[in-house]
C-alpha cells in the first residue's frame, strides 16, 4: 500500500480505520475529546510517518497498536500532571448499560483489551487477530480466556462477555 | 456494581456495548477536517511535542580527507547562543568546550572515521531491493509507557521530559527484535566464543546505527569528540543550558539556529556547501537522499548502564527540500567507556529508504540472510579498524553481490582489515538500468575471495536428556574450550557481569540446532555457568561429521568437574535507586528493604511484587523477583538475555510469559541458582505472574465438602490413621503458603482473609464427619477444598485451647475428604 498520502488517500484511510479507532480510543479516554485527540494523533502519527503497510489488515492493527499507545501515554501524562482521569462513562449517547460494560472493559489490560475488541466487535478470527497483533492465536485464545474470566469476575454472568 | 445493574448488563454483549461508541457524521466530519488541517501545517513535525529539555545538535560529516567536521550548536538559557564546533568547520563560532576545535578525525578509542571520500561515494551509489519485514518491525512496536519505564537518567525530570518526548513523537520500534540471522548479518554469529564476541565488539565500538524503523537510517559515530559528552550527566549538563521550555511551534525555526551552519545555508540560503561531505556541491542537493545526507543528533546515554537510550534529532535535506526532524532513539550500551552499537537486534541496516518510495534504494544496506534479495556491506570493515582506511577502498566497502537477483546466495567476506565475517544473502538490482535477473549491478565490487576451507559444522543438532529443570524451556549456556582444558589444570573465571556473554542456547524442551558451529571441544552448563549433573559439566564435540547431524547429549552425566568454570565478581551494579521512578512503595523481604514496583497501573496490573536487580551482564540484568503475600502479577519489561530468578515465592505458581511463550516456575522455593536466562522469545513486554495463592475466598473455585448435620459426610482420622470418634475439631483454613511455611518450621504466614478457627465440626461415634457448629440450626456448611489446621477438642482435660504446644492436625480437603498430611503446634498457624 502506498506510504505517500494525498487527501484523498488520507481520506481513504480516515474512513477504512475511523470507527474502529475511535472506539478502541473510547475505551481508553471514557470521553469525545480525549478520544478525538487521540484517533487524531494516531491518524497523524501514520500520515506523518508515511507509514507503508502491506495490507489493510497491517494497516488496522499497526493503528490500533499506535492509538492504544498514544491513549495510554495520554492517560500516564495526565497522571504525572496530577490530572484526574474520568472513570466514568459520561457520554449521555451511551446507555447506562453500555456505560457499565464499557467501564469495565476499559479497566482490562490492554493485552487483552484489544483482542477482546477484535473479537467481540470486529469479528475477527484468533488465527487473525494472532497475524495482526504478532502473537499467535493459542495467546489470543488465552488472553481473551482471561478477559472473560475478568469481566465475569466483575459482571458475574457468561453472557456479559459475548 | 449492583446486582440491578448486573441484571442489566447481562442482557447486552461487548458488541451491543461498543456499537453505541459512535462518532457522529459531523463530528467524524470535523476530526477529518482537522487531520487535513494539521498534516498540511505539520508534516514534519510531530505536533504533541510540546517541550523539550534535552536537545543538542552535533554533526557528523565525512567527506574527503580534508573535509571532516563536526559543529555542535546549541543555546544556552540567557537565549545566546554556545556554539561548539569541532572540525574545519569555518563556519563554526567555538565558544565552549568540552569539545574544542579539532579534526573529527579520531583514532581514540579504537573508533575510526570513515573520512574516504571514494567510499562514501560508492556507499551513495548502491542500490538495494526493499527489504520487506514490515511485520517483524510492526511486532515489536514497543510503547514507551511500557517499555521505557526504567529509562535511567541520572535526572529524574530530563528523564520524566524524555519521556513524554518519547511517548508523543517517536515510533518507537526494534529494540527487542531479534531475529535469528542478524548476527550472521553483521558478521557474528550465536556460538561464537566470549572472546570473539568481545573482540567484535571492540572493533564496532563507537559506530552505531540508525534505528530499525523502515526510515532514515543513518551511520553515526559517536564519540565525545563529536557530541561534546558521551555521559548522561556530561549531556544533562549540557542541555539544561539549551531549552528552557521552547514551544513547539517555534521548535522548528529554533532549531535552525541550533543547526550547523552547513545545513542552514543548504536550507535557507541554497549556497555551495564548503565543508563537510558535501563540499562543493550545489545545494540544494538535487540527489535523492544518499550516504551524503548529514544530519543532526542529540545523545543521551549514561555511561552507569548497558542499556541506553539515544536520543537522535535527524535534520536531513534532500532532493525535495523537506527539512524534517524526527526524533529517534537508538539502544545502545556502554561497555568500558566506549559507546557499543547493539547489533544484534537489527536485521537491516541502512541510510534509508524514504525518499526512494518507488524502487526503495538503500543507500547503505545491511540484511540478514534469510532475505531473498538484499545486498550486504561489511560495516565491521568500515567503522570498525582503523586500518581500514589505509586500505583500498574496494576492500573497506566489503561489498557482494550475486550473479543474479533471484537466487539467494550466501557469501562469506572476509575483510582485510578485520577477522570479522559477514554473511549474508546477497541480491542486488540497479536503480533503473539493471533489472534483468541475470544482469549484473552497476554498483562496484569487489571480487568475491576464494572461499576458505569451512571449519564450521552446519546444522547440528543437539538431542539432550536429563534434568528437566533444564530441558523444560531452561537455559543452557556452551562455552568453546581447548581440547587440553579438559584435562589440565586451568579453571576459566568468567565474570558475573560477563556472563550473559557466554552463549547460550534455549532448550525449550526440545532438541537444539545450530545452524552453524566451529568445530571443537565445548563445554555445557546451566544457568550462571553451573554444572547441569552431579557430576559436572557435559562434554560434546564438534567435528567436520557434525553436520547435519544429532549430537546427544546427557546432561546429567557430567565428566568436566565442575570447579573447571568459576563465576566471579559482585553483581550489584543496579541499584533500585536507578529505578526510582518505577516504585512508590516498599516492602522488606528478608529483612531487606525493597520498593514495590508498579509499572503500568493504567492497565491495571497488580501491584505487589518487586525485582531486586541482582546484577547485570553486559546484556542485560540479573535479577531477582520477590512476590510478597498479596501480590499476584508484575507487569515490566523484560530484557533480552536477562537472568531472572524467583525467590521467595513458595508454592505460587509463578510464570513469565510473552505471547505465547510463557515459563512456569511451579516448584516450591525456587532456588537461587535456578536463574532463568531471557531470550528473544521472552524478550519485549513481559509479564510475571505470581498466581494468588489459594485462599478461602477462591477455594469455592475448586470445591467443598457440604457437611450436613443431618447424615454423614465423611469420615476423618488423626495423623496415626485412627478415627476420630466423637470429637469436635476446630477448623482453620491454611493455604499451600502456610503448609509449605509450617514444613519449613516457620510460622504460617496467614493474611486476614484467612479465618481463624472458623468452624468446629463434630464426629460421629465411628469418626463420621456429621455436623458443624456454626451450620448446625440453619443447615450444610461447606469445608472448601484445600488445607485446614484441626484442633480437637479434648473434653477431658482442662488444656488451654490457646496453648501454643497444642497439637494441630493437618489435613487436606479435597474431594476424597480430610487426608491428614501431618500435625504442627498450634503456635505455627495462630
Amino acid at each position: 500500500m502506498t506510504s505517500d498520502y494525498s487527501s484523498e488517500s488520507i481520506r481513504e484511510l480516515y474512513e477504512r480505520n475511523f470507527d474502529t479507532l475511535y472506539r478502541v480510543c473510547y475505551m481508553y479516554m471514557k470521553n469525545i475529546q480525549d478520544t478525538e485527540d487521540a484517533v487524531h494523533n494516531a491518524f497523524l502519527k501514520a500520515i506523518e510517518t508515511r507509514k507503508q503497510f502491506e495490507s489493510e489488515n497491517h494497516e488496522k492493527a499497526w493503528l490500533i497498536r499506535v492509538a492504544s499507545n498514544i491513549c495510554k501515554n495520554m492517560l500516564k501524562a495526565a497522571c504525572r500532571k496530577n490530572e484526574p482521569l474520568n472513570d466514568n462513562i459520561p457520554d449521555s449517547n451511551i446507555s447506562n448499560e453500555a456505560k457499565e460494560l464499557l467501564s469495565e472493559l476499559s479497566k482490562l489490560p490492554d493485552k487483552l483489551k484489544i483482542p477482546v475488541y477484535l473479537f467481540y466487535y470486529d469479528g475477527y478470527s484468533s488465527e487473525e487477530i494472532g497475524q495482526m497483533l504478532h502473537i499467535s492465536s493459542s495467546a489470543v485464545r488465552t488472553r481473551l480466556q482471561k478477559a472473560r474470566e475478568q469481566l465475569r469476575n466483575v459482571l458475574g454472568d457468561e453472557r456479559s462477555v459475548e | 456494581m449492583s446486582s440491578v445493574m448486573k441484571g442489566a448488563l447481562n442482557k447486552m454483549t461487548i458488541k451491543q456495548a461498543l456499537d453505541e461508541i459512535n462518532a457522529t457524521s459531523t463530528q467524524k466530519q470535523k476530526c477529518f477536517e482537522r487531520l487535513i488541517e494539521s498534516t498540511q501545517t505539520s508534516y514534519s513535525f510531530t505536533s504533541q511535542m510540546k517541550r523539550y529539555v534535552a536537545a543538542a545538535a552535533a554533526v557528523v560529516v565525512a567527506a574527503g580527507t580534508a573535509g571532516v567536521g563536526i559543529h555542535f550548536a546549541v543555546t544556552n538559557n540567557q537565549g545566546g547562543p554556545i556554539n561548539v564546533s569541532i572540525g574545519n568547520n569555518s563556519a563554526a563560532d567555538s565558544i565552549v568546550t568540552p569539545a574544542e576545535n579539532k579534526r573529527v578525525h579520531s583514532e581514540k578509542s579504537g573508533m575510526t572515521f570513515v573520512n574516504d571520500k571514494t567510499f562514501w561515494a560508492q556507499l551513495g551509489k548502491i542500490t538495494y531491493h526493499r527489504i520487506d519485514n514490515t511485520p517483524t518491525i510492526d511486532a515489536a512496536q514497543i510503547n514507551a509507557a511500557d517499555d521505557f519505564d526504567s529509562l535511567f537518567c541520572t535526572d529524574k525530570q530530563v528523564q520524566s521530559e524524555m519521556l513524554d518526548l518519547f511517548d508523543n513523537a517517536i515510533d518507537i520500534t526494534n529494540k527487542y527484535i531479534v531475529l535469528t540471522d542478524s548476527n550472521a548479518a553483521v558478521g557474528i554469529s550465536s556460538d561464537m566464543s566470549a572472546q570473539e564476541i568481545e573482540k567484535f565488539k571492540n572493533n564496532s565500538a563507537n559506530c552505531f546505527v540508525g534505528t530499525g524503523y523502515y526510515e532514515n537510517e543513518r551511520f553515526y559515530y559517536a564519540d565525545k569528540a563529536y557530541f561534546g559528552f558521551d555521559t548522561s550527566e556530561e549531556f544533562i549538563n549540557t542541555v539544561s543550558q539549551v531549552y528552557t521550555g521552547n514551544h513547539s511551534d517555534n521548535f522548528t525555526e529554533d532549531f535552525y539556529n541550533y543547526c550547523p551552519d552547513y545545513i542552514q545555508p543548504a536550507d535557507k540560503n541554497n549556497i555551495k556547501s564548503n565543508f563537510g561531505i558535501n563540499i562543493d556541491k550545489d545545494f540544494p542537493i538535487t540527489e535523492l537522499y544518499s550516504a551524503h545526507t548529514q544530519y543532526c543528533a542529540a545523545v543521551y546515554t549514561d555511561e552507569s548502564h548497558n542499556s541506553l537510550i539515544l536520543l537522535s534529532l535527524t535534520a536531513k535535506d534532500g532532493a525535495d527540500n523537506r527539512k524534517t526532524f524526527e526524533l529517534r532513539y537508538i539502544p545502545m550500551k556502554y561497555v568500558d567507556g566506549k559507546l557499543r552499537i547493539v547489533v544484534e537486534i537489527y536485521n537491516t541496516i541502512f541510510m534509508d529508504i524514504n525518499a526512494f518510495s518507488d524502487n526503495f534504494m538503500y543507500n547503505c544496506g545491511m540484511a540478514s540472510e534469510i532475505e531473498s534479495d538484499a545486498k550486504t556491506i561489511d560495516i565491521t570493515s568500515v567503522v570498525g579498524d582503523s586500518d581500514s582506511l589505509s586500505q583500498p577502498e574496494e576492500t573497506k566497502a566489503g561489498t557482494t553481490v550475486s550473479a543474479t537477483s533471484t537466487a539467494p546466495q550466501t557469501t562469506a567476506i572476509t575483510t582485510t582489515t578485520t577477522t570479522t565475517t559477514t554473511t549474508a544473502t546477497t541480491t542486488t538490482t540497479a536503480t533503473t538500468t539493471t533489472t534483468a535477473a541475470s544482469k549484473a549491478p552497476t554498483t562496484s565490487t569487489t571480487p568475491r575471495p576464494a572461499p576458505k576451507p569451512s571449519d564450521t559444522a552446519k546444522n547440528v543438532t543437539l538431542r539432550m536428556k536429563g534434568s528437566a529443570a533444564y530441558l523444560d524451556k531452561g537455559m543452557l549456556l556452551y562455552y568453546k574450550v581447548d581440547k587440553a582444558f579438559l584435562t589440565n589444570n586451568e579453571v576459566i573465571k568468567i565474570e558475573q557481569l560477563k556472563i550473559s556473554e557466554v552463549p547460550y542456547i534455549n532448550t525449550n524442551g526440545s532438541d537444539y540446532t545450530f545452524k552453524s558451529l566451529d568445530y571443537g571441544t565445548y563445554v555445557i552448563g546451566g544457568p550462571m555457568m553451573k554444572p547441569t549433573g552431579d557430576n559436572g559439566f557435559t562434554v560434546f564435540t564438534v567435528t567436520e561429521k557434525s553436520s547435519n547431524s544429532v549430537i546427544n547429549v546427557d546432561l546429567t552425566n557430567g565428566t568436566l568437574s565442575a570447579g573447571k568454570f568459576e563465576v566471579v565478581g559482585e553483581t550489584n551494579d543496579f541499584t533500585l535507586s536507578d529505578l526510582a521512578d518505577m516504585y512508590y512503595e516498599s516492602m522488606e523481604v528478608n529483612g531487606k528493604k525493597y520498593e514495590l514496583c508498579d509499572t503500568d497501573t493504567t492497565d491495571g496490573w497488580f501491584t505487589g511484587a518487586v525485582i531486586e536487580d541482582y546484577g547485570k551482564g553486559e546484556d542485560g540484568c540479573v535479577r531477582k523477583i520477590y512476590a510478597n503475600g498479596n501480590g499476584n502479577t508484575l507487569h515490566f519489561r523484560i530484557n533480552n538475555k536477562d537472568y531472572y530468578n524467583i525467590s521467595d515465592v513458595v508454592y505460587r505458581e509463578v510464570s513469565f510469559s510473552n505471547g505465547d511463550k510463557t515459563i512456569k516456575c511451579t516448584k516450591p522455593y525456587v532456588n537461587a541458582e535456578e536463574f532463568r536466562k531471557v531470550t528473544g522469545e521472552y524478550a519485549e513486554d513481559s509479564v510475571i505472574t505470581v498466581t494468588q495463592p489459594v485462599t478461602r475466598d477462591n477455594y469455592d473455585k475448586f470445591g467443598y465438602i457440604s457437611i450436613d448435620p443431618h447424615k454423614e459426610s465423611c469420615f476423618i482420622t488423626d495423623n496415626n490413621n485412627k478415627p476420630l470418634k466423637n470429637k469436635s475439631l476446630s477448623l482453620t483454613y491454611l493455604d499451600e503458603l502456610d503448609i509449605a511455611d509450617i514444613k519449613s518450621g516457620k510460622a504460617a504466614s496467614k493474611t486476614d482473609k484467612y479465618d481463624r478457627m472458623f468452624d468446629i465440626i463434630s464426629t460421629t461415634g465411628n469418626g463420621a464427619v456429621y455436623t458443624s457448629m456454626i451450620q448446625k440450626e440453619t443447615g450444610t456448611t461447606n469445608i472448601y477444598y484445600g488445607y485446614v489446621g484441626a484442633y480437637v477438642w479434648n473434653d477431658d482435660t482442662d488444656v488451654d485451647p490457646n496453648d501454643d504446644n497444642n497439637t494441630i492436625l493437618l489435613y487436606q480437603v479435597s474431594s476424597d475428604g480430610f487426608k491428614n498430611i501431618g500435625t504442627c503446634k498450634y503456635g505455627l498457624i495462630k
